[in-house]
């Protein structure tokens, strides 16, 4: 036995380094594995809340009420949870990197994983509707957030450039009243509306329409789009009018 | 039954669990390898080299229970040293160094790749290539200095290296690439014992 053995034995003996125990590394990996499910689960709903936004915004409406389309359509992509799954996506990488073999592999695949998984992942979650529960409590807990998406929604308010948006208040078969984004009421004529699907909307339901201002608080819709999700709320209702 | 030297690494682990005088034995094994590595990482003084050693070992020792037997015992004694010696390093920045020491052996690989690249070392003397791969050494960056003292000096191979510096190997293997191009750029140039004094 040489020196250095000889020391570092003695050191054992007398107490001065101990062994960790097997349930320390034990807990270390869960903490660590734990840690990767849980943040991937939220870049999973973040990413069902995009599939979501995505999907409920009217494009075409946006499109026909801006200036500059690009810039409209790019204005509306919601870039808050595309930061969010990104932020989630790098810590997860960093996270799994910390595994025990999970250094093996390349960020760049390991990111490309986790992207692919977080859509596969929201993808069934948005189609279960998991995505909304989560999004109230974020929306009643932070008011930033609220506020952030009124702005983005008060944008497709813009009577006199043929669009608007709201919620309902009330619905029948020739007016549905609504109160847009704005706060403001509107008498939307459907008279000569045709159902290409499903059902009228229904009141405390979110809408999109096109169409165009005939006076102060009165609409006459061509297009109305439900604004809740691709889902549930695909009922879109086409203007037939008689000067067709 | 086995001598204790004819115990494998991981069977070595398995008995210090139950008894720790089996360590001497494991320290025995690796002292004289990571000894060589340390120094040849920082050009540090004996002393410095010898307080990275026991801390590295004691490291060793109180981490046995999480010891991966997947993972090669030397591959792990070596990622623990090297943390330790970079901390070292990194702490003791300023601290009294000494000249690179390797022998011929050591620095038969590196002087190999600047036999391939630059006139000067097939005309100098093999103890001006030693100086040269030397100093070279010195010079690099951090991160390209232990890959090739990994890769060249210590003989290992890349899954080994990917397993020390806890990086993929196709990362290991651009940064040897990286490591050896900047090695003989500077190898290459002619007053090379005067870029160490500079600051």
């Amino acid at each position: 036995m040489n020196h250095l053995s000889k020391d570092i034995l003695e050191k054992i003996k007398k107490g001065q380094v101990e062994l960790r125990p097997k349930w320390y590394f034990r807990a270390l990996r869960t903490a660590i594995w734990s840690a990767v499910i849980f943040v991937s689960i939220f870049a999973a709903l973040s990413s069902a809340i995009v599939i979501r936004h995505v999907l409920s915004t009217d494009w075409e409406l946006a499109r026909s009420i801006s200036d500059n389309s690009i810039i409209s359509t790019l204005s509306l992509l919601p870039y808050l949870w595309i930061g969010v799954i990104t932020l989630l996506i790098l810590a997860s990488d960093l996270l799994f990197r910390n595994t025990n073999k999970g250094y093996r592999y390349r960020t760049t695949s390991v990111i490309m994983a986790s992207v692919i998984i977080s859509l596969a992942i929201g993808t069934g979650l948005f189609a279960a509707d998991a995505d909304q529960p989560f999004e109230a409590v974020i929306r009643k807990n932070i008011k930033p957030y609220e506020q952030w998406e009124t702005k983005r929604q008060v944008k497709f308010v813009a009577p006199e450039k043929g669009g608007i948006a709201g919620e309902v208040e009330s619905a029948d078969k020739e007016i549905i009243r609504i109160r847009d984004f704005r706060g403001n009421s509107w008498d939307i004529d459907t008279k000569e509306t045709k159902y290409t699907r499903g059902r009228l909307p229904e009141k405390g339901e979110r809408i999109g329409v096109m169409g165009e201002k005939t006076q102060e608080g009165a609409f006459k819709a061509k297009r109305i789009r439900s604004w809740n999700g691709f889902k549930k709320h695909s009922a879109s209702l086409e203007h037939r009018s008689q000067n067709q | 039954m086995k001598k204790t030297n004819d115990k494998t690494d991981a069977e070595l682990v398995a008995l210090t669990l139950r008894n720790p005088d089996y360590f001497a034995e494991l320290v025995n094994r690796y002292e004289k390898k990571l000894f060589r590595y340390v120094r040849r990482l920082g050009a540090l003084a004996n002393e410095g080299v010898e307080d990275i050693l026991q801390d590295s070992f004691l490291k060793i020792y109180m981490n046995l229970n999480g010891f991966d037997p997947e993972l090669p015992f030397s591959s792990w004694a070596y990622r623990i040293t090297h943390n330790e010696a970079i901390s070292y390093m990194r702490k003791s920045k300023g601290a009294q160094t000494v000249p690179l020491q390797s022998d011929d052996d050591d620095s038969a690989d590196l002087i190999k790749i600047l036999e391939s690249e630059i006139d000067v070392a097939k005309d100098a003397s093999r103890n001006d290539s030693i100086e040269r791969v030397r100093i070279a050494i010195r010079l690099l960056p951090e991160k390209y200095r232990e890959v090739l003292i990994l890769r060249y000096m210590e003989d290992l191979n890349y899954s080994e290296i990917s397993d020390i510096l806890k990086m993929p190997m196709g990362t290991v293997a651009t940064l040897v690439n990286r490591a050896k191009n900047k090695f003989k750029e500077i190898a290459k140039r002619k007053k090379l014992d005067e870029l160490i004094n500079t600051p």
